[in-house]
């Protein structure tokens, strides 16, 4: 067991370069995911650490050593495949020794290696079926199960749950990483899904256009994501974002909207910009019935979701939609006006031009804390 | 995702164009792939060298020089052997005798096939339409000496079937094989016979893609049917068309072994009666294996080469006006 | 009406081309001299002991064991490269993988007559006439066989290869236990194929062998014609020992081959 590193990692295809100078650490144990949109160069990045692709320049390093240049099957990983890539002519059994047997092991170190990893993924009965007898969920812990035969180094996950259905899905999340919590080998897991990032993973990689844009674990990211790209794509509903200009020093209005001024906190009377992306999560959002301190709104309401347990409420502040997240909505309706409350702790402030996180000491007066990239 | 980009084989090159840049770039390709690549497709391009792309080659040499292969001693006669070809009256017979093949047999078999599948088209779904598909198809499958035994029975100018069946037509009865008038159409007519089933399910084929209205256009009787044929459905088909044509054109004009098999029987010597069968293909066996003159057999040979050429490039250039590809 | 009479028309057509088979057998098994009845026999009797004597009298299992063994030989090869040739350039990145593709389909746009002298000096400089393998090795690599398994390995996802080379398994491992198992529809039309046209084999052999021990059917029965010219029993009895494995593989295959003709030959228009 060991750790992953990658330094200055960056894929050229033809002209186009799908990924810029990569840094990251993987470290023993840790599960990692690294998530994006689709065409972020994810799929790229894990397939350079598989061997599959090699990089166009950088370096890699397994335990400390290089294996920039080592060949696929000497980095002994384990990976499953969104598609599974499961050989639908084989047995179950036959599937899981398939490299086994490739690689000479003993007939009883293979009955003996499968028959444990059958007993950890519960797969023991499915041993003489084959892959087309079996449901989304069987197929799915198989290729898991395969990965695991073989002891690998690590993990390499490729959307493993993207075929399977919403309910599956839920499920196979609290499998995998109850799996990982038991065998603890470092993983490294791509997906476009923030949810499967938020819940699995001990630290999340945020990947856009090639390029890191932040690491840090779920609870990091969340609250203190260092981008507007990075503050929209976590979190469902996304964060709430809209434009804010200085109208004099000790006040903002929102862009396009003259009239609706408010009090600028410290920090951003102090700041030299003009214009800020502010943002606040639609769950930090509270009604406010007079007197509470904070960024206050008064928004008309669009419409009301009913999601049971909560309800989402889109509205407009200004000529900007907004989505409030509340556990009771009592007289609301769509048409009303709704007076709402964030507490300043809970604005984040993005420059305007780079769309980079405003740091916390230049905009608020909350202690400083190196969040962000790593 | 770049899905499509991701099989290792995604290009990797770049596009600049100097010589030297794209030396470099072999180094994108993986060496060990590129090694596998070569090992795996090695026995096949052995194959393909050897025995067919090195005497193609080797003919155009061998065709302008005066040689023996036993001895292994070649001189450069530059076009002499055109020269002598030239003056063989056998040599103008025989391609007198293909192309009067080539020029009944190809729109024959083509027309045939057309209709044949057209007949056959939704047979498929019919109870016994299955079987009549597959015995259309039977002859192309069947070895040539053999079908020719029964059908140089057939062709008996006493015994025979053609004969009984004309005799009951109250037709003249015709001497067939043994008519230095009648022996090339003999085998016109065997194959087509043998090769019009092939045909047949290249049509079928091309059929099957069609739009389903398209032909319900077509199936309607009548003027409106004929037009809706003639306008949309021949249109529609004619890639394949052309293809069956150029595939039917290409074969013919190298028809052997029917040719060797019924003329060579009873009636004397192959190609005969009075050479009135003797195409380009049989007279180049004979040159060479039989008479043993290579030199000769090699310019005849570069003959048909180029005519063939000639004739793959002159439909393909008449197809490029008239095929109508989707 | 018109459904009537087209499937009158289809029944006529079917019987019409089937016809000169159906007549092999009325001459082989029918009495002695039915092939000089006039009006001609239209039935067989199937009466096989003409057949049994042709069979004994001459060296025909010689004959049809030379074809079976270049048939069965020529299969195996044409598979092999074929496997080999189509996996290549349908999975791996190397120069030259296109430049393969299109000098393997090229092969077919030379026209075998002209080639015959040309081949016939090659053989001749490397000792393949009049021997098997001269019969066999021209033929171990085909062009729709590349062009067939290229097709089907183009189909299976990346990852089946990916994984196997995550798991360190050879390409021949991995061919043999998962590609080309997986392309079974592949192989059996590559070997129905290879088999029918090397069954068939008839002017190859009668060029570039002159021995008898050599000679599979198709050349013996040309042989067998020429001295028995006109004694129309014997020879439909001899036909039929070539005819009848044809006849056999095809009746059981006859929906493969014929698709696999019409989807196998036709160019590929963009």
């Amino acid at each position: 067991m060991g750790s992953i590193k990658l330094h200055t990692i960056s894929k050229k295809f033809g002209q186009r370069q799908v990924l810029h100078d990569i840094n990251m650490e993987i470290q023993d144990g840790e599960f990692v995911v690294v998530v994006g949109p689709s065409g972020c160069g994810k799929s790229t990045l894990l397939r350079i650490v598989a061997g599959l692709e090699s990089p166009s320049s950088g370096d890699l390093e397994f335990d400390g050593r290089a294996a920039t240049h080592m060949p696929a099957h000497a980095r002994n990983i384990g990976m499953v495949f969104q598609n599974y890539a499961l050989y639908p002519h084989m047995t179950v059994f036959d599937n899981l020794a398939f490299g086994m047997t490739a690689r000479k092991s003993s007939r009883q170190e293979i009955q003996q290696r499968i028959s444990e990893v059958a007993d950890l993924l519960e797969i023991g009965s499915l041993l003489k079926s084959k892959p087309g007898a079996l449901s989304g969920g069987q197929r799915q812990r198989v290729a898991v199960g395969r990965a695991l035969v073989r002891n690998p180094y690590m993990f390499l996950m490729d959307e493993p749950l993207s075929n399977l259905d919403a309910l599956l899905r839920e499920r196979m999340r609290v499998e995998l990483r109850r799996l990982h919590d038991r065998v603890r080998i470092p993983t490294l897991y791509v997906t476009h899904d923030q949810t499967e990032a938020m819940t699995m993973a001990d630290r999340i990689v945020v990947m856009r256009d090639g390029r890191i844009l932040q690491v840090g674990t779920p609870d990091e990211v969340y609250s203190r994501p260092n981008s507007v790209f990075v503050a929209q794509f976590l979190g469902s509903p996304p964060m709430n974002l809209v434009r804010v200009e200085r109208r004099s020093e000790a006040s903002l209005v929102l862009e396009g909207s003259e009239g609706t001024a408010f009090p600028a906190p410290d920090g951003i009377r102090r700041a030299t910009d003009s214009a800020w992306w502010m943002g606040f999560r639609p769950e930090r959002i509270i009604r406010s019935h007079g007197g509470a301190s904070g960024l206050a709104m008064t928004a008309s309401i669009r419409a009301i979701e009913t999601l049971g347990s909560r309800y989402h409420v889109h509205a407009n502040w200004g000529r900007f939609p907004i989505t409030w997240v509340t556990p009771e909505a009592p007289g609301l309706m769509p048409g009303s006006q709704v007076a709402l409350t964030v507490s300043w702790n809970h604005v984040h402030w993005f420059h305007r031009d780079t769309e980079q996180r405003v740091p916390e000491d230049a905009a608020l007066d909350f202690p400083v804390e190196a969040g962000g990239i790593r | 995702m770049m899905d499509g980009d991701l099989s290792a084989g995604a290009p990797r090159g770049t596009a600049r164009p100097n010589i030297l840049s794209r030396l470099g770039r072999l180094q994108h390709y993986a060496l060990t792939e590129t090694l596998v690549g070569y090992g795996l497709i090695l026995p096949s391009l052995l194959v393909f060298l050897v025995f067919y792309y090195g005497p193609a080659i080797f003919l155009l040499y061998i065709s302008f020089f005066h040689w023996n292969i036993f001895a292994n001693r070649s001189t450069f006669v530059g076009i002499h052997n055109f020269l002598v070809l030239a003056n063989q009256p056998l040599f103008w017979q025989s391609l007198l005798n293909t192309g009067y093949y080539v020029l009944l047999v190809v729109p024959v078999t083509t027309l045939l096939a057309l209709g044949l599948a057209l007949l056959l088209r939704e047979a498929r779904n019919i109870r016994g339409g299955g079987l009549s598909q597959a015995l259309v198809f039977l002859p192309h499958v069947t070895p040539v000496v053999a079908t020719s035994i029964i059908w140089a029975w057939i062709f008996d100018p006493n015994f025979g079937l053609a004969n009984a069946v004309l005799r009951w037509l109250h037709l003249p009865q015709i001497g067939w094989l043994a008519s230095a008038h009648w022996a090339l159409p003999s085998v016109m007519i065997y194959t087509v016979w043998h090769s019009v089933g092939l045909y047949t399910v290249l049509f079928l084929a091309g059929l099957s893609t069609l739009p389903k209205q398209v032909l319900e256009a077509a199936q309607m009787d009548g003027a409106r049917g004929w037009l809706a044929f003639r306008r949309i459905v021949l249109p529609l088909i004619s890639p394949i068309t052309f293809f069956v044509i150029l595939l039917a054109t290409i074969t013919t004009m190298q028809t052997f072994s029917q040719i060797y098999t019924l003329t060579g029987g009873p009636h004397g010597g192959a190609g005969g009666p009075a050479f009135s069968t003797t195409t380009d293909s049989l007279l180049i066996y004979q040159t060479a294996f039989l008479y043993l003159h290579f030199s000769l057999a090699s310019a005849m040979s570069f003959v048909l080469f180029v005519l063939i050429l000639a004739v793959t490039l002159v439909q393909k250039f008449i197809a490029d006006r008239m095929v109508f590809y989707r | 009406m018109v459904k009537v009479s087209k499937y009158l028309l289809r029944a006529v057509a079917a019987a019409l081309m089937a016809s000169p088979i159906y007549w092999v057998f009325v001459i082989a098994t029918g009495y002695h001299g039915a092939a000089y009845a006039l009006p001609p026999v239209m039935r067989p009797l199937f009466h096989w002991h003409p057949f049994l004597y042709v069979w004994t009298h001459t060296h025909w299992e010689r004959y049809v064991l030379n074809s079976v063994f270049i048939s069965s030989s020529t299969i195996i090869l044409v598979v092999v490269t074929s496997a080999f040739a189509g996996y290549a350039l349908a999975e791996l990145k190397f120069p030259g993988n296109s430049a393969y593709f299109y000098a393997s389909l090229g092969v077919m746009m030379l026209p075998q007559q002209a080639l015959l002298v040309p081949q016939y000096v090659v053989m001749f400089h490397l000792h393949l006439l009049n021997t098997y393998a001269g019969l066999i090795l021209p033929f171990a690599a085909s062009t729709s066989g590349i062009f067939l398994f290229r097709q089907f390995f183009m189909k299976l996802p990346a990852s089946y290869r990916e994984i196997a080379r995550l798991e360190g398994v050879s390409t021949l491992t991995y061919l043999r236990r998962v590609a080309v198992p997986l392309a079974r529809p592949a192989v059996a039309t590559t070997v129905l194929l290879t088999f029918i046209s090397s069954w068939n084999q008839f002017q190859w052999p009668l060029i570039m062998t002159n021995s008898l021990r050599l000679q599979p059917i198709e050349l013996a029965l040309s042989h067998y014609m020429q001295t028995y010219q006109s004694n129309w029993r014997e020879l439909t009895s001899a036909a039929l020992i070539a005819l009848l494995p044809i006849l056999v593989v095809f009746a059981f295959t006859q929906r493969h081959i014929v698709r696999a003709v019409a989807g196998g030959e036709t160019p590929q228009k963009e």
